[in-house]
């Protein structure tokens, strides 16, 4: 039941992407979602359509796995585009029935809204999608690493999310485990009103609960027995190296980014052509 | 009324890059009364295999009909089915979660819509069966209990639905030798005075030899082997070469052979031998 969930799910191929540093990949992540953020025109979005596009394509993950992480915001994505066609309330009024009234600045304001969230969750699972959880943390990690000398406790805080990112599959096997057993016994999660359904999860909740708290212990056990200390200094068994592949994959993003911004901040001079900000 | 399974195929995620192929063109037969063991590697498709019984798993090509019931339909009756195959998982502990033992094992009775009184009685059979004290245990919480305790309440869980088939994956897993002892004499007990079909899947060759009287092997997806235990161990280079033990008692046997003891077919008990030995003797009782 929980196969499905691809969200995120790592695609093992072999491509430039995949091979690039992940503390690189996670700072263009961060400047891509800053960067969507000082796109106003549907001109922005084709350009940064091309930008994805030839991400994706490099990365050869299938198209499909991508677009197919936004089935998880489908629900968010719909609800935003109805507020915002009724909400808004500029422009030309092209039709009006009782008291709704939707307006051209709507439809657009709509559209560049979930433009901006289908990209921005395209976005983040490509980079979900081509780096490792292990790599991810420990890119976090070494990112983070200034702020240990105001006694910030990165290697716990790394520690403690390499450790929720490495159960999280087990988790998932448990709770399918779980839930198979409960179905050979006659359990229905499927039928019966709010309260009934609730009243399903119980057995599959505690049993779930029980294990979870059986394997926290086991690990730290096994952490204390092997004389486990956070606070001392660790080395890495994978060393991370930025390559030329990061100064090529750094650059092109660049190009794209800054004229992004450039855009952005010429709005005022530049706002006499206008289809740069339609 | 039995279990046949013609042209079963299982592919796990398909179209994706972690394709699998669990099941392949498995074909089979399975009487009433019987007690198989189906035995393999780890990743040989037994698991997929037993979960198709109580449709768990849905049948992604071929047809499977278990007592009379169409599992390849999509629109069967499940409650019929999962009560008809009742099924324990590995660690069948780990799923239990009532605050009571009587509360855990009426579950599943429960979800088949029983009325109470039925429940009742099949709950505190169903617990004296596995060998525990109705009396002393019904009001404990199933996580007092030590761990042999817990697998047999959780094996209570299921033969309170009083299935026709009991499956078990591994039951004997982690436990002492006297749990596995009592599990397997329970086991045993079911399949010979109540007739429950038993199939059990098992790694440990000398507990399969022992009790059941048909062994499937496993490989790949595919069945390889559907014999009787003295047969399939009398092959013993082909046993080893799939990476799989020989039991004592067979490599035992299969040494008497070879070296022209000419043991009787089908012995397979430390009583049996020593009968079929003292007979060829010539009859004294040593």
């Amino acid at each position: 039941m929980f196969r499905d969930v691809t969200f995120g799910q790592y695609y093992p191929v072999d491509s430039f992407v995949h091979r690039m540093d992940a503390r690189a990949k996670l700072i263009l992540a961060v400047l891509y979602l800053v960067g969507i953020f000082f796109i106003n025109s549907f001109v922005g979005f084709a350009w940064l359509t091309i930008f994805l596009l030839t991400a994706i394509f490099v990365s050869k993950v299938p198209l499909k796995s991508v677009i197919k992480s936004i089935k998880g915001i489908l629900v968010l994505l719909i609800f935003t585009a109805i507020l915002n066609v009724f909400f808004t309330q500029e422009g030309n009024l092209l039709l009006s029935w009782w008291i709704f009234k939707i307006y051209d600045e709507g439809l657009k304001f709509a559209a560049k809204m979930m433009l901006r969230l289908t990209y921005l969750v395209m976005g983040t699972s490509l980079l979900t999608l081509t780096t490792t959880a292990v790599d991810l943390t420990h890119a976090i990690e070494s990112l983070l690493k200034p702020l240990s000398y105001i006694k910030f406790p990165v290697h716990e805080l790394a520690l403690i999310m390499s450790l929720t990112l490495s159960f999280i599959p087990s988790l998932i096997e448990e709770t399918d485990r779980i839930i198979r057993a409960q179905k050979a016994r006659g359990a229905d999660f499927d039928t019966g009103g709010i309260g009934q359904r609730v009243k399903a999860f119980v057995p599959i909740l505690i049993p779930l609960l029980v294990s979870s708290f059986r394997r926290a212990e086991e690990l730290a056990f096994a952490m204390n027995s092997r004389c486990y200390e956070g606070s001392t200094k660790r080395t890495q068994f994978r060393v991370q190296k930025f390559s030329w592949r990061d100064v090529v994959g750094v650059l092109f993003q660049l190009v794209f980014f800054v004229a992004i911004f450039v855009v952005f901040a010429m709005q005022d001079s530049w706002a006499h052509v206008s289809w740069l900000y339609f | 009324m039995s279990i046949v399974v013609k042209d079963l195929n299982y592919v796990y995620n398909p179209k994706s890059p972690f394709e699998t192929r669990a099941l392949h063109n498995v074909n089979l037969t399975i009487e009433d009364g019987e007690f198989v063991a189906i035995v393999g590697h780890t990743g040989s498709g037994k698991s997929t295999f037993v979960q198709h019984l109580n449709a768990l798993i849905r049948v992604q090509s071929g047809s499977l009909v278990v007592n009379g019931i169409n599992l390849h339909d999509k629109k069967c009756d499940l409650k019929k089915v999962r009560s008809l195959v009742g099924m324990v998982f590995q660690y069948p502990e780990n799923q239990l979660f009532a605050d009571t033992v009587a509360q855990d094992v009426e579950f599943g009775p429960k979800n088949m819509g029983m009325s109470q009184e039925e429940i009742d009685v099949c709950v505190k059979n169903a617990v004296e069966l596995v060998g525990l004290d109705w009396e002393t245990v019904k009001n404990k919480s199933p996580f007092e209990l030590s761990g042999g305790e817990k697998r047999r309440v959780a094996l209570a869980g299921v033969l309170a639905m009083q299935p026709k088939v009991l499956v078990l994956d591994e039951p004997t897993a982690g436990l002492d030798p006297v749990g596995k002892h009592e599990i397997l004499t329970l086991v045993k007990k079911l399949n010979e005075e109540q007739g429950v079909t038993v199939i059990m899947v098992s790694h440990d060759m000398n507990e399969v030899y022992e009790n059941a009287r048909r062994i499937i092997v496993m490989k790949d997806g595919a069945v390889v082997y559907d014999t009787t235990p003295e047969d399939l161990f009398a092959l013993e280079d082909e046993i080893v070469k799939m990476n799989l033990e020989v039991p004592y008692m067979a490599q035992f046997c299969n040494y008497l052979r070879k070296h022209h003891v000419k043991l009787p077919k089908g012995v397979r008990t430390v009583d049996e031998v020593l009968k079929a030995v003292n007979a060829l003797k010539g009859g004294s009782n040593v």
